[in-house]
């Protein structure tokens, strides 16, 4: 048997209640060929996961020795797949997702766990995260889990999880805005806002703590989760008009309730600048739609929608203008993958950069157009071309 | 009376078999070329090529793309649906395949097809629909 997470630090109550239970769901579990029912035996096993998950660990081992060999072998499985169930029932996990899906919405619950693991003054959510973990196979987050059982002593530990959690909570809200009134969306949300109420109830002291890049990310996670779940407010602000006064003052409160810390001169210097380049830039896509023909267009793409500067029905065309140097930022880099996507269906796409280019940029092109066949290959054309 | 969305997709769905039984003979490439595998869209390609699909012919590409896009369904599950995506003029109210992948994006096998059509790109079809399984991940962070 796999050991369970935190076992070695139950307490004397855990033990008792996970010995006591372990005894009534052997006798529940026996069928009357005097052999156990494995499947009765996970489903309570899951019960006590969820009341205390140091008694169920307890009540694992105590029943395992009762098991043969192959059933043994097989009740980490049956217990995690009770687990999910259990899960799935409370998340409200709609029917008919395929295995993948079902996979995002068990990891975005054991996010939840987790965050709400790194302020939750018990070992409840860690624990219960801990045994979740090491039923899915994820080792090392079982591993983490259980040295974050003593509260905010081990939560450091954690943090070699936010790159992960970044990823999948970003995957999960370009789903739910994909497809807004779909199942899958509307099982996504609920499970996004638990993860919103956990990264929003993280004290500053806390934050204040961790090392910024770690400060940065977590952040950014409570951003990008706040955002997608005041969608109508983003709307509203979007229908302002760019470089009006309303939409800076709206800007401007969008920015301090995100956290922003420039002083508002610095701020409003730097919205100055965006919104002149936006203006050239719109003046430029124009410009160059006139000259070169085409239309601005938008493409679904399973990042959500791309938009394109310069589209070429004929040619099957999608320029990108930049007016000022592009750098890699992280949105930059989610605009790349939308191309690349574009590129293997056929596009042919090409970034037309005014005033050129960082090094970083221009390796990510390289790097992707290395998995490009060579008719695909994203274009880059520094310098104007009108 | 003039045809709406609705029954030009469903004659499009409808007639999926036997366009297929139509394109094995026509391309003589059989059932055993055209098996409605990945593998055979490679085949396929050649033969669009050869018979020079243009994107102007209509019947043709709706044709190959009735092909492709069940080479995508077969394997890998999903529907067709009518695209309700007014901001593509590509693909609006056009039939494309969804359910197939994660993200829920829909494939328009007619839009792949007129872009093989355009600039006749050998691999296109496979990339087309390994792109559907991709997360894009190159391993590259934001500088």
């Amino acid at each position: 048997m796999a050991s369970i997470g935190g076992i070695g630090r139950a307490t004397a109550a855990s033990v008792r209640l996970g010995n006591d239970a372990a005894g009534k769901i052997l006798s529940a579990s026996q069928m009357p060929n005097g052999k156990i029912n494995l499947d009765a035996v996970a489903a309570g096993i899951a019960y006590l996961v969820k009341a205390d998950p140091k008694a169920a660990a307890v009540a694992t081992q105590a029943i395992a020795k009762r098991l043969s060999p192959v059933q043994q072998g097989q009740l980490p499985r049956e217990i995690a797949e009770a687990v999910r169930d259990q899960q799935r029932g409370a998340q409200s996990v709609p029917t008919g997702l395929t295995g993948a899906q079902k996979e995002l919405m068990l990891d975005l619950g054991q996010i939840g766990l987790d965050i709400v693991g790194l302020v939750d003054p018990t070992p409840i959510s860690d624990g219960l995260n801990g045994i979740v973990s090491l039923f899915r196979g994820d080792f090392l987050g079982a591993g983490i889990s259980a040295v974050s059982m003593v509260p905010y002593i081990g939560d450091a530990a954690k943090l070699g999880k936010l790159g992960k959690w970044s990823k999948t909570i970003d995957r999960a809200i370009d789903i739910a805005r994909a497809a807004p009134n779909s199942a899958m969306s509307k099982a996504l949300r609920p499970a996004i806002a638990k993860i919103a109420d956990g990264l929003n109830a993280i004290p500053t002291s806390v934050l204040n703590k961790l090392p910024a890049s770690a400060k940065k990310q977590i952040l950014e996670m409570r951003a990008s989760a706040n955002a997608f779940l005041r969608g109508p407010q983003v709307a509203s602000t979007k229908k302002l008009v760019a470089g009006t006064a309303e939409h800076k003052a709206q800007r401007w409160a969008d920015y301090q309730a995100r956290g922003g810390t420039w002083p508002e001169a610095r701020w409003s210097k730097q919205y100055d600048t965006n919104m002149r380049n936006v203006s050239v830039g719109l003046q430029r896509e124009v410009a160059y739609r006139q000259a070169l023909g085409g239309v601005s267009q938008t493409h679904k793409t399973p990042m959500t929608n791309r938009q394109i500067d310069i589209f070429r029905v004929d040619s099957r065309y999608m320029g990108q203008l930049k007016t000022g140097k592009i750098s890699l930022t992280s949105q930059v880099l989610t605009d790349l993958r939308k191309d690349t996507y574009l590129a293997k269906r056929g596009f042919k796409v090409e970034y037309i950069l005014e005033k050129g280019a960082s090094k970083p940029f221009l390796d990510a092109i390289e790097t992707i157009n290395k998995t490009l066949l060579p008719s695909q290959k994203i274009k880059v054309t520094i310098g104007s071309k009108i | 009376m003039q045809k709406t969305a609705s029954d030009k997709f469903n004659e499009f769905v409808f007639s999926i078999d036997d366009t297929i039984e139509q394109l094995r003979l026509s391309s003589g490439l059989g059932e055993m070329g055209l098996d409605l595998s990945i593998e055979s869209l490679d085949g396929f390609e050649v033969y669009l090529d050869d018979i020079n699909i243009k994107i102007s012919d209509v019947i043709i590409v709706n044709r190959a793309a009735q092909y492709l896009g069940e080479c995508l369904r077969i394997n890998y599950g999903g529907k067709w649906i009518i695209s309700d995506d007014q901001n593509s003029s590509l693909t609006f109210n056009m039939p494309v395949i969804i359910g197939h992948n994660l993200a829920g994006n829909p494939f328009s096998p007619i839009e792949v097809v007129e872009n093989f059509a355009v600039h006749r790109d050998r691999g296109l079809f496979k990339s087309a629909i390994s792109a559907e399984f991709e997360d894009f991940d190159f391993g590259l962070k934001p500088e």
